[in-house]
This record gives C-alpha cells, structure tokens and sequence, in this order.
C-alpha cells in the first residue's frame, strides 16, 4: 500500500514537472510571431512649398511695394542616391518657384501712385544635396524626421511697368534649409499602409522648412511650410 | 390557263417587283416640288435651310431712335430665297410667321375661319419671283420684321419693329396644290406639298451702351474699366475708342485761366471770337489755342476749372461711334469689361484722350458711345526706375541669357547634367 502511494506520488511529480512535454503544442498560439512589415521600395520625395518672401532686402523694394510678401510657391523633387541604414537617405533634389510682387508705379513726382501697376516676378530654380534623417520615425514612435539642404540656386527675375518690360535676369548664389517634418502616418497607420500597397507612397508629411536664398538683390531669409510624400 | 402561261407570268413579275417597289418612291418624288434646299443671302453672307439669320439694325437700313435716322436711312438688306424646282414651276407662297406659335405650314394659321369672321394668323408676303425652276424671291428686310405692317417712317415707308433678340420672325416658302384664297374654309385648303423656312432673330434695336466707366492713367498704357448695362439682350462683345486728336481730352485742370490758356489743347482757329468768350472754364478743350489766343488776365474768367471740358470731340454727345476716323483707336472686341490702348505712339506724355465705351449684341449692333471719359498718359516709375532713380540697381544682374554672360547658365546647365547621371545611375541599380 505504501509503495503505491509512493510510486503514485512519483509519477504525479513527474506529471507536473514534465507537463509541457506532456501534452501536444498548440502550433498557432504558441509558434505565432508578429508579421513583418516590408515597405515598397523608396527613392524619391516630392514636397510642395508655400511661404512669405520678400526678396533683396532693399530699401527700394519696399517703399514700392510695400508690406507685399509674395507669397512664394515652391516645389521639389529629390532622388535618394543612398540609404543611409539607421539613418535616413542621402538626396540629390531639384526644386522650382514662383512669386508675384504688384503695386501701383510712382508717378513722376516719386510720391503720388498712378493707376498703372508695376509688377516684379520671380522664377527660382535651385538644385540641392539633401540630408534626410528619419531614424525617429522608422524605430521610435516619435513620428518627426529631419533635412539639411544645401546646394546652389539661381532666380530668374523680370520687371514690368504697364505691360512693358522694364528688365528681366538671373541672380545667382547659395541655398541652405533646415526642415523638420511630421509623418502623417502617425494619424493612420492602416491608411498609410494601404497607400503604400496601391500607390507606392511610403510615408507622407507636413513639413516646416527654414531657408535661406543668399542671392544678391533676390535673396531672403524666411521659413516655409508644406506637404510631402516619399515614395 | 396553262402551265407555260403561269411560269410565263411569274418571270414577269419577279422582273417588275424592282419596278414596283420603286412606285411609291417615283409618286413621292413627283409631289417634292421644291428642292430642299433654300439658300438665303444676306448682303454678302450666304446661310443655308434651317440657320438662323441675325439681323441687325443696317439690315432694316438704320435705327429709328437716331435722330439722323430718315436722314441717313436706306432701305436696308433685302433678303434673297434661292430655290429649285424639281419638276415644273409650282404654286409657291411666301408666308410670315412671328414667335413660336405662327407655323405657317399649318393651314390653321394661314387662314383661321370661324362662324362669324375669317382671319389670318401669318401674314402672307406679296412677292415677286422669276416664273422659272430657280426663282429668287426677294424680301426686304423692313418687310419682314413689321408685325402687321404698323410700323412706317416720317416717310410713310415700313420701318422695323425695334426688338432685341425675340420674337423670332420665320419666312415659309411653301408649295401648293393650288392657290389658296382668302374666303377658302380649313377644310378645303389645299394640301401643303414642300416647306421650306428661315427663321431670323431680330437685333433691330441698339443695345444700351456700357455704364460706370473710368479711366487709368499710365505711361504704358491707357485703360478704361467700365460695368455691363442694364439689358435683357446677352451681350457679347464690348470695345473701346480712343480719340488720340489733340484736344479731345480737354485742358488739364485749372490751365484755363489767364496767361495758362497758352497751351491748351487746340489748334488757334477754335480760340473763338471775342477775348472773353475765349477764356474761362467753359473754352477748356476746343476752345484752347496758342498764346497768342490766350488773351489777358482780364479774360480769362473768374472761375478755373476743377475738371476739363472732356470728350468735346469726335466722342462727344453719345452718339453713333465713328467709323474710320482719323485719330480714332478702337479696340478689337472683346468679352473682358475693360479696354486697352497700348500703342501710344501718337500720344505724348502729358497728353489726355477721350475714350467712350460700346456694347454689342449678337447681332453685331453697337451701342451709342457711352458718355466720354478722359485718361492722361503720364510718366510712371516702376521699380526698377525707382531703384535707378536712387543709383542703386537694387541688386538686380541684367539678363544673363544673352552671350556676354554666359557663366552662370553653364553652372545650370552642368548641375543639371550631374543631376541626370545620377538619377540614370540609380535607375540602373
């Protein structure tokens, strides 16, 4: 009697200790990893600018037009030569703007406006080295990712008075911006990953930029802001 | 009947089934009088069967409402009906038609018959034609739109109704049986065999000119703004004169008086008669002259004017727009409530013209000049001349497009090529 309570009690140790080998494993609950995610391949971003400039900081500028400050509308496109891992990418961009600058012309006695309107327009067109990091984005949850810009810009510029030319040129120099930008993927991340599988647009976001076009008599120093997409 | 016979027959029937089946085709064919198609003529522009031919106010040879108008007027266009006859010549009537209601092809509306009084709806046209299988029937134009025939001249001669786009006025050419007579009951009026029709949108009325206009001075050019008039017509065009003759702007304010006269615009034979009438606000304008016709101080009135006698040339009293005047610029038409004048060549700084404004409506009529405003051309500083003016080029490098600058569009041009072979590389990994 004793030894088969004793024996009884060996196998029920046994029974415990060994109770996952004593049974069959549940293959989905107990082998299930999370899927991972794979992005459509990214090379590009295109962002499109708006934002107050005034060009030149001259003293001519504005005693004729004023308090007018464009506004200038940007766009850029950049190509990723190199993906940098754990950092970001490494662009090469080009960009294109626009601005209008309108008020009535001085009449000959330079303090009395007339009805006619001068206009000064601009065309600037810069080509960029752009350093993208978005490390925060891609392994944190913090959905911000960093540019620096630099590179060179040339603006296409011409006068009017009335209809008629008054000038036209090209002013040229450097171009440098900080940006910083918020993914907005954060809001959805099912309709970011849906864009992605149907259109190729990794992420997309809402962007502030600080620049500056040193171009002598075009130049400004202003800050813009935006919307992107990679992709 | 034998067998031979039967099968005899049937060849000949099976042979004359085309015949047959064109029967009916040949008897509709002899009952199509008229060709249809009718050609009407319009002075020189031609429209064929179904358009709608807009008529204007030369067509009924002026515009009742001008004060030159028994003095100017003609009779206006006559309308030419082209048609063909198939067959020989038919009995054809030329009917009116006002509005929507008066078809004339329906016998109702030809000749209404009740129990006490026989009336017509249409009118019909008495019109003469050739007695040949291509007659032109010719109508003039005050004939046609003239409900009634009420509408005369001082002269006793149909003048048209002065409408504006509606009612639509329909000439029917239509081919009878036989002809048809006042006292006929409807139901006894001879079938209609062709119809042919022309209908005609009436612009007999000159639109009412442009309101609220006003001027820009420039250097570069002259503007006038002005707002569309108060019209049920839908206009569609809109333009401008600009009388560049010396004097049509008047003198600049306040030059009228005293020894300022000298310089007025003018030329000395419109100094006029007597010192006094010379001077004075009212001698703004044409009434300017040399210094010499100037006169005194003691002429030249005791009140200058704030304002120049403006628009006293061939703008003035809202008149009829002058057709290939001499110094008088009008713009293209145009459907933009403003007007241009950017050849200023014979416009030298300082000068003012008169510019008046017209509407016109689909018809091609214009309206009378609107009352005349004057524009000065003045010298104007933009901002580059502002930027010179001061000495300073504000920064601004001329165009580096032309060949003694070609350096920075090389940097562009390379850039652009580094930015390619990159992108091209890329594509390639």
């Amino acid at each position: 009697m004793r030894q088969a309570l004793g024996l009884f009690f060996v196998v029920s140790v046994l029974g415990f200790v060994s109770s996952a080998s004593a049974r069959a494993p549940d293959a989905f609950e107990e082998d299930y990893n999370a899927p991972v995610e794979v992005e459509s391949d990214q090379w590009f971003a295109l962002e499109l600018r708006l934002g107050p400039y005034q060009p030149g900081n001259s003293p001519w500028f504005k005693n004729v037009f004023g308090g007018d400050h464009g506004w200038m509308l940007n766009g850029e496109l950049d190509v990723t030569v190199l993906h940098l891992p754990y950092v970001g990418q490494l662009n090469v961009a080009g960009g294109f703007g626009w601005a209008k600058y309108d008020a009535k012309a001085f009449g000959s006695d330079a303090n009395t406006r007339e009805g006619e309107k001068t206009e000064f327009i601009l065309f600037p067109l810069h080509a960029l080295g752009v350093l993208r990091v978005d490390s925060l984005a891609r392994h944190t949850v913090v959905p911000l990712t960093f540019a620096g810009k630099l590179g060179y810009e040339a603006v296409r510029w011409k006068a009017e008075t009335g209809g008629k030319s008054d000038g036209s040129g090209f002013n040229q120099g450097l171009r440098w911006a900080a940006q910083a930008a918020f993914e907005l993927d954060f809001f959805d991340r099912g309709t970011a990953r849906r864009l992605d599988e149907d259109w190729g647009v990794n992420h997309t976001y809402f962007l502030f930029e600080y620049y500056e076009s040193r171009t002598k008599g075009t130049g400004d120093r202003n800050f813009t802001i935006g919307l992107g997409a990679q992709f | 009947m034998t067998e031979r016979t039967m099968r005899a027959l049937l060849r000949s029937a099976v042979a004359c089934a085309p015949l047959l089946g064109l029967l009916p085709s040949l008897a509709a064919a002899q009952t199509q009088a008229i060709d249809p198609n009718l050609i009407v003529k319009r002075g020189e522009d031609t429209v064929t069967n179904g358009s709608v031919v807009y008529a204007n106010v030369a067509d009924c040879g002026g515009d009742p409402a001008d004060p030159d108008y028994i003095k100017t007027s003609t009779d206006g266009v006559t309308y030419e009906f082209s048609v063909n006859y198939n067959t020989n010549v038919p009995i054809v009537e030329v009917w009116l038609g006002v509005g929507d209601n008066q078809n004339c092809a329906t016998a109702t509306n030809r000749y209404l018959t009740t129990s006490t009084v026989t009336q017509t709806i249409c009118t019909k046209l008495d019109v003469d034609s050739s007695n040949t299988r291509r007659p032109v029937f010719k109508i003039p134009a005050r004939k046609i739109f003239n409900q009634n025939g009420a509408s005369k001249d001082a002269q006793g001669r149909l003048q048209c109704d002065s409408v504006s786009g509606t009612p639509r006025y329909t000439v029917y050419l239509l081919s009878l049986a036989q002809e048809s007579q006042s006292n006929m009951a409807v139901e006894v009026m001879p079938g209609v065999q062709s119809v042919l029709k022309a209908s005609f949108s009436p612009f007999t009325k000159r639109p009412s000119p442009p309101t609220s206009v006003t001027g820009i001075n420039g250097e570069n050019r002259l503007q006038v703004n002005f707002s569309a008039p108060p019209s049920s017509v839908a206009l569609t065009k809109y333009r401008a004169y600009f009388d560049t003759n010396k004097g049509s702007g008047g003198a600049a304010p306040g030059t009228d008086a005293g020894v300022s006269d000298a310089g007025d615009a003018g030329s000395p034979e419109d100094a006029g008669a007597a010192p006094v009438a010379d001077a004075g606000a009212s001698d703004a304008g044409a009434d300017g002259g040399t210094a010499s016709d100037a006169g005194t101080t003691n002429d030249a009135g005791t009140t200058t004017t704030t304002t120049a006698a403006c628009g006293s040339g061939l703008l003035a009293g809202n008149g009829v727009a002058p057709v290939n005047a001499a110094g008088v610029i009008r713009t293209s038409p145009s459907d933009s409530k403003s007007a241009v004048l950017t050849d200023l060549s014979s416009v030298p700084i300082g000068e003012t013209v008169a510019v008046a404004v017209v509407a016109i409506d689909p018809a091609g009529n214009e309206s009378r000049l609107s009352t005349p405003i004057c524009v000065t051309r003045k010298q104007t500083n933009g901002f580059i001349d502002t930027c010179r003016a001061n000495g300073s080029d504000c920064g601004l490098e001329s165009c580096s497009l032309d060949p003694t600058n070609r350096g920075s569009a090389l940097s562009v041009a390379l850039l652009a090529l580094v930015m390619a072979a990159l992108i091209r590389r890329r594509g390639r990994a």
